[in-house]
């Protein structure tokens, strides 16, 4: 196993494992507990328009992430616009611009006819495709990130528990929504290259709802996650090593996996001390 | 404290609420009740600042809510527990966030702002449970994680959005306790929207009638009399009786 160490692309894909997988999952808290689980995938889907786009157009190899952050972004912007000023319902919202994303994509690929590249590992990730330059990108947009919500950490929190109370506390509620959304897509954007459009959504998810199962308050369900995270991003690009097979699909299946284990001891746990309290009560009686 | 001045709101066509004059003065416990979409709820979001009035104006603490920026004076209880069913969170961590709007953004929690954060949940009787999830608490304790959040900025105003609601006998005759404790000795002004019209009187000191327009207000002996409540809820009961 400790060969995967002596080639590049495998210490590149770690390094860049082991952001994606502190990053995913701390946005995502904030992303599930306000029940817009589907935000992520659908900045993705826009993302991937941004990638297409950029085969397209021929852009350079080394603006082309940059070409698809600044796509993210405005997906993000047109995603926070209709959702504060027409009203859109959250689900409907999320379904339109996924949608619209994914169409775009298909189409500049389409156009972009016999260029040389695989879709599929933009897809479902790729180990091969994360270059150096990918690594620093994702570990300026991770450490940018990891800053902004710590500073902001207090402010995000009230206005993700009780967006109402926080506004009256005086809060900038919608300055706050903005800015959230805006590190949602970066992050989505960057991660892409490693864990593919399809999943990069579910790294942001499961370990949040894993963390959920065990997490007694705020601060224990962001550590948890992230502690999912970085175990199922480490374990699942070894699988993805040894096996040949997609990083974002292992990476995913171990996140289930970590999900399902919690679960099942929760659940068994619970049987467990019901059936002491059964027996306490029956012996009282 | 807080002055209304001819206040006007609709939803759309429905006019909500019609040249609404009232004002709470410092020491005051102050029940707003009336009945069911009276605009009760409405007035309060106008207060706070969620909406604005079509017509009227409305000054917090001498100022217009417009231009007010001291929002951490005024402490808000919301309606119902806010927090989802779900939501992981301690009652520390609850209350905590009654700070963060006088703490400052992007700003770290100070030692006085976790003296007044502690202080909050003591009064309330919460402070040896404040490692336990909101979840596992009884609705009397989650309403009161709540108050505590609201006291945690230190308010000189507190509103309370029709607190009582989901709390049985004993609860609620505590929760009224320890508003009149907040009210006589923390010298806090409280405005209650409620529409439980028998139990309020005996706790506040003045009472102010909503139906769309404020019918009467004063103290509960002057105002909870049997000729105004028919012309408070009179309607809304024959509404009903026809209904059936």
């Amino acid at each position: 196993m400790l060969s995967m160490f002596q080639y590049d692309f495998m210490v590149r894909a770690l390094i860049a494992g082991l952001a994606t997988g502190i990053v995913c999952p701390a946005v995502g808290v904030f992303l599930v507990l306000r029940r817009y689980s589907f935000m992520a995938d659908t900045l993705a889907h826009i993302s991937l328009a941004g990638v297409a786009l950029g085969l397209w157009l021929g852009v350079a190899s080394a603006l082309s992430p940059f070409l698809t952050l600044a796509v993210a972004v405005c997906g993000a912007l047109l995603v926070d616009r209709l959702r504060t000023r027409e009203r859109v319902s959250a689900d409907a919202l999320l379904a339109l611009m996924m949608s619209g994303g994914l169409a775009l994509a298909v189409v500049f690929f389409g156009l972009a006819g016999g260029a040389p590249v695989d879709v599929t590992s933009y897809l479902f990730g790729s180990l091969l495709t994360v270059g150096s330059r990918d690594v620093w990108l994702i570990l300026a947009v991770a450490v940018w990130v990891l800053l902004l919500l710590a500073l902001l950490a207090k402010e995000f929190y009230y206005v993700c528990s009780d967006e109402e109370s926080a506004r009256v506390a005086g809060l900038p509620v919608d300055r706050l929504n903005l800015l959230f959304i805006l590190m949602v897509a970066v992050t989505v954007a960057v991660c892409l290259r490693m864990v593919g459009t399809l999943l990069v959504g579910a790294l942001m998810v499961i370990p949040v709802l894993a963390a959920l199962l065990v997490g007694r308050s705020f601060r224990q369900v962001v550590l948890v996650s992230v502690i999912i995270g970085v175990t199922a991003t480490l374990c699942g690009l070894t699988a993805s090593y040894q096996l040949g097979i997609a990083a974002g699909g292992c990476i995913v299946i171990t996140a289930l996996l970590l999900f399902g284990a919690l679960y099942g001891a929760k659940t068994l746990l619970n049987l467990c001390r019901r059936s002491r309290t059964g027996d306490s009560s029956g012996q009282a009686n | 404290m807080l002055r209304l001045e001819d206040v006007f709101f609709s939803y759309g066509k429905q006019v909500v609420l019609e040249g609404v004059s009232l004002s709470v003065r410092e020491g005051d416990f102050l029940a707003l009740i009336g009945p069911n979409g009276s605009g009760k709820t409405t007035l309060v979001k106008i207060v706070l600042g969620l909406l604005k009035p079509m017509k009227g104006k409305v000054f917090l603490f001498g100022t217009e809510t417009g231009r007010f920026s001291e929002w951490y004076r005024v402490g808000y209880v919301p309606q119902r527990p806010a927090l989802d069913t779900t939501f992981p969170s301690t009652v520390a961590e609850v209350v905590a966030a009654g700070r963060f709007g006088r703490v400052g953004l992007g700003r770290r929690l100070k030692r006085d702002d976790r003296q007044a954060i502690e202080e909050a949940m003591e009064l309330v009787g919460l402070l040896p449970l404040h490692d336990r999830p909101v979840t596992e608490l009884s609705g009397g304790q989650q309403q009161r994680a709540f108050i505590a959040r609201a006291l945690a900025g230190q308010p000189d105003l507190l509103i309370l959005d029709e607190p009582q609601v989901g709390l049985d006998d004993r609860a609620l005759r505590e929760f009224y306790r320890l508003l009149k404790y907040l009210n006589c000795e923390k010298g806090i002004t409280l405005l209650m929207v409620s529409h439980d019209v028998g139990v309020v009187g005996r706790w506040v000191s003045r009472v102010a009638c909503l139906n769309r327009t404020l019918i009467c207000h004063g103290t509960p002996q002057e105002v909870l009399n049997p000729g105004n409540l028919s012309r408070l809820y009179g309607t809304e009961v024959r509404a009903v009786a026809h209904s059936h």
